[in-house]
């Protein structure tokens, strides 16, 4: 009789550790720079408004890219860590980045803390800071890897997308790709890895190479990067678009409806 | 030398059979339009009724048409890709549409659903180059067209393919006004033929063809061809405006399809 009262208790316990398990819901993290976060004022990034198109009931969305910054700097400042440091399995990483990498890596020049070396090798600089400790400097693909695969090592789901494209036209009036560089670094990143590639960069140009420049114009600030609210909703559903073709992808699972 | 001879041998015999492959494969004509050319039973369209008239050992008759379906979300939801994929040279496309155009595109209800989405199918007026550019609610976009440029399109890809495109006009509603049915000819099947005759292809006046016939029957004979409604065909409504096809077919001794037609 006892020994069915245990059994009782130990039963009921698992339940109610099972149903904490199912309550607590992943996170998906946003990495990257303004075009993903901003002030949500007069500018919006898009990981701000994809959480729109998910499901709140069942994934939380943390945004946590931050303006101005490179995969560099976002790595330096200690931003990377703090996202690797609470990712749980089951977690989604969305990385992002492509706006912040170009400047010359250069003491003397301002932007020069957040340049990078272009593209995926293992290559290396190291710098010199007069007031600071010295820096060493990889490659984009390389800082991408390195997110990647810590994200990996938690249980994540790395995601990398290409950078959102800028407001400017090749002389045929087609929006420019950013398939040379960044969007190509991006994607042959996530190839190496075996991970996820959402090619946003693409998505959202073809919808621009739909509208007139008028309405074009109308998604931006009054610079050719930055994004309204307008913009950042039409980048958030291109993401969601590129998803869905990738029915392999479980974040699909959280898309609303 | 005996070797080389046994090898041209072995290729002559496999391009005969080649041949033979090529030449017995069957022509077919694609149907492409909406309710009113393909629904579910107890309702049928008529480009599932005309297989009947056409010799099955000769073409092949495949009916592509989808209820609910306008030029714009024809092309939208990928169907028409799917048929000019499947064209081959010899082919025939008989495109109709008209009932679900009528919508003025926008971005809000019901163009758009709750959560902002593009479910619009109205198309512009007319046969123009004109557009329309939607930013949807929820970050799709969107460009419409005219009616015609649909149509240039399907016509344009078609022959691009090495098919012969066949417009028509849509089949006349179950109305009677002062005992007259209301032709399509001041809208949608005006610019059908509009375009027919600017492309340079045939063109099959199935509004007028059926309505001349309704008049002759009168609303009570018509009335037993439809659903209980203006527009959807029973089997026999579908008959009817596939014999009017058909009609159209032997009144012009340069369309092709002549040829396919059974002698009943």
């Amino acid at each position: 009789m006892k020994k069915i009262k245990y059994a009782f208790a130990l039963l009921l316990m698992a339940v109610i550790g099972l149903a904490f398990i199912k309550q607590q819901k992943p996170t998906l993290y946003m990495v990257g720079d303004s075009t993903m976060h901003n002030d949500n004022k007069e500018l919006w990034g898009w990981g701000t408004t994809i959480a729109d198109l998910l499901d709140s009931t069942k994934i939380k969305v943390v945004n946590s890219a931050q303006a101005g910054r490179s995969t560099r700097s976002y790595t330096r400042e200690g931003r990377w860590a703090k996202v690797a440091a609470s990712l749980k399995p089951g977690d989604y990483v969305i990385m992002g980045f492509g706006h912040n990498e170009g400047s010359k890596v250069d003491t003397a020049k301002k932007s020069g803390d957040r340049g990078v070396l272009r593209g995926t090798g293992d290559d290396s600089v190291i710098v010199n800071w007069a007031t600071k400790p010295a820096e060493v400097v990889h490659s984009y693909g390389w800082y991408l890897r390195k997110f990647v695969r810590e994200a990996k090592a938690k249980g994540a789901t790395p995601i990398i997308v290409s950078m959102i494209p800028r407001r400017e036209w090749d002389k045929d009036g087609k929006i420019i790709l950013a398939n040379k560089d960044y969007g190509l670094w991006a994607k042959q990143v996530a190839e190496q890895e075996g991970v996820a590639f959402v090619d946003v960069n693409t998505i959202t140009a073809d919808k621009y190479n739909l509208l007139t420049r008028e309405q074009v114009f109308a998604l931006f600030g009054t610079d050719h990067t930055h994004t309204n609210k307008a913009g950042a909703v039409i980048n958030a559903q291109s993401f969601v678009d590129g998803l869905k073709l990738q029915p392999a992808i479980t974040l699909n699972n959280y898309v609303k409806q | 030398m005996k070797k080389a001879l046994k090898y041209t041998m072995l290729l002559a015999i496999t391009g005969l059979i080649g041949l033979a492959f090529t030449i017995q494969q069957k022509p077919t004509i694609y149907i492409i339009g909406d309710s009113t050319t393909h629904n579910t039973l107890p309702l049928m369209g008529w480009g599932t009724a005309i297989a009947d008239f056409f010799d099955s050992t000769k073409i092949n008759v495949a009916n592509h048409a989808m209820a609910g379906r306008s030029t714009r979300t024809f092309v939208k939801e990928g169907r028409w890709d799917k048929v000019d994929s499947l064209l081959k040279p010899g082919d025939y496309v008989m495109m109709v549409f008209g009932h679900n155009e009528g919508a003025k595109p926008g971005i809000t209800p019901p163009n758009a659903d709750a959560a902002g989405r593009a479910i619009g199918r109205g198309v512009l007026k007319g046969i123009g180059e004109d557009t329309v550019h939607l930013i949807y609610p929820n970050g799709s976009v969107e460009i419409v067209h005219t009616f015609g440029w649909y149509f240039r399109k399907f016509i344009r890809d078609t022959k691009a393919k090495g098919a012969t495109p066949i417009v028509l006009s849509m089949i006349p509603h179950n109305i009677f006004k002062d005992g007259k049915v209301p032709r399509a000819d001041s809208n949608y099947g005006l610019w059908s033929k509009q375009v027919a005759e600017q492309e340079g292809v045939l063109f099959i006046d199935m509004n007028n063809i059926t309505a001349d016939k309704y008049e002759k029957w009168g609303p009570d004979s018509v009335s037993k061809l439809f659903a209980p409604d203006k527009t959807h065909t029973t089997k026999l409504g579908a008959t009817v405006n596939a014999q009017s096809v058909v009609d159209g077919i032997k009144a012009d001794p340069k369309d092709p399809l002549n040829k396919y037609i059974l002698n009943k």
